[in-house]
């Protein structure tokens, strides 16, 4: 259930997105018409958001919505940039 | 833009019902222990601090049951989807709670009749004094709003900081 308060299933990188963006919960929280409590209780998944509100998240951020969202744990991102460098050295050595 | 939620007097917030509801459990405390304890020793004295504390816990929880969001109706826009789904939560415990309440109210005659017969001495609501059943009849008001502002509690307090 949605509103148990106890972590879901539903993995987010929201925060992430918020601090790169430079906006605090409660900007973030006006921008999306929601309590900036709740904010914080997505980013700490404890809430699973309707998919309306994920829809105005993802739109806040201008990604798709799998990319704020998912029901696999997303990886590192130090890890994540470690192979985008990689993909990057290979096709420069291709080139 | 959520709805402003300071919009009428007496609103409180959810740390405000924490703060609130901890003044009704020491006056609830005081109304339902200290008497039966002082009583043989300190008449006077156990009847002040009672009185004291049952008025405290009553307008402690009428004041939760006013201006928290339980069995008040909300104002349009004034909670998310969050927000709507943990009161429709609290008050689905509360309404249980009071159900609970009810049949046991309307049952204590019997109650007390069978906890007799098994060598239990339980009162009968009729037996209970009127201060205590308002107590309860408050205290079932205020029950929805205290939940969602403890429920609330471990994320507002990081929340607080680090906004």
């Amino acid at each position: 259930m949605v509103s148990d308060n106890e972590p879901i299933g539903l993995h987010n990188r929201l925060a992430l997105f918020r601090v790169d963006r430079g906006l605090s919960r409660v900007e973030l929280a006006d921008l999306v018409a929601v309590n900036p409590q709740t904010i914080g209780f997505l980013e700490r998944s404890h809430y699973g958001p309707s998919l309306e509100l994920g829809l105005r998240l993802a739109a806040v951020f201008g990604v798709p919505v799998e990319m704020l969202f998912s029901l696999t744990p997303f990886a590192a991102l130090a890890s994540q940039l470690g192979m985008a460098t990689a993909r990057s050295y290979e096709g420069g050595d291709d080139g | 833009m959520m709805a402003d939620r300071t919009l009428y007097w007496g609103m409180l917030t959810p740390r405000e019902v924490r703060r609130v509801s901890l003044w009704a459990g020491v006056g609830l405390g005081l109304y339902l222990m200290v008497p039966p304890m002082l009583m043989q020793h300190a008449r006077l004295a156990a009847g002040m601090i009672g009185s004291a504390g049952g008025i405290v816990a009553m307008w402690s929880l009428g004041w939760i049951a006013l201006g928290a969001p339980g069995w008040r109706p909300g104002q349009p826009g004034e909670y998310d989807e969050r927000e709507m789904a943990e009161r429709h939560r609290a008050m689905a415990i509360s309404y249980v709670v009071v159900a609970f309440c009810i049949m046991t109210i309307v049952n204590s005659d019997n109650i007390q009749k069978l906890a007799r017969a098994v060598g239990l001495d339980l009162p009968s609501f009729r037996q209970i004094p009127f201060g205590a059943g308002s107590v309860i009849i408050f205290g079932l008001m205020a029950l929805p709003g205290t939940i969602l502002a403890w429920r609330g509690k471990r994320i507002e307090d990081v929340d607080d900081v680090d906004v």
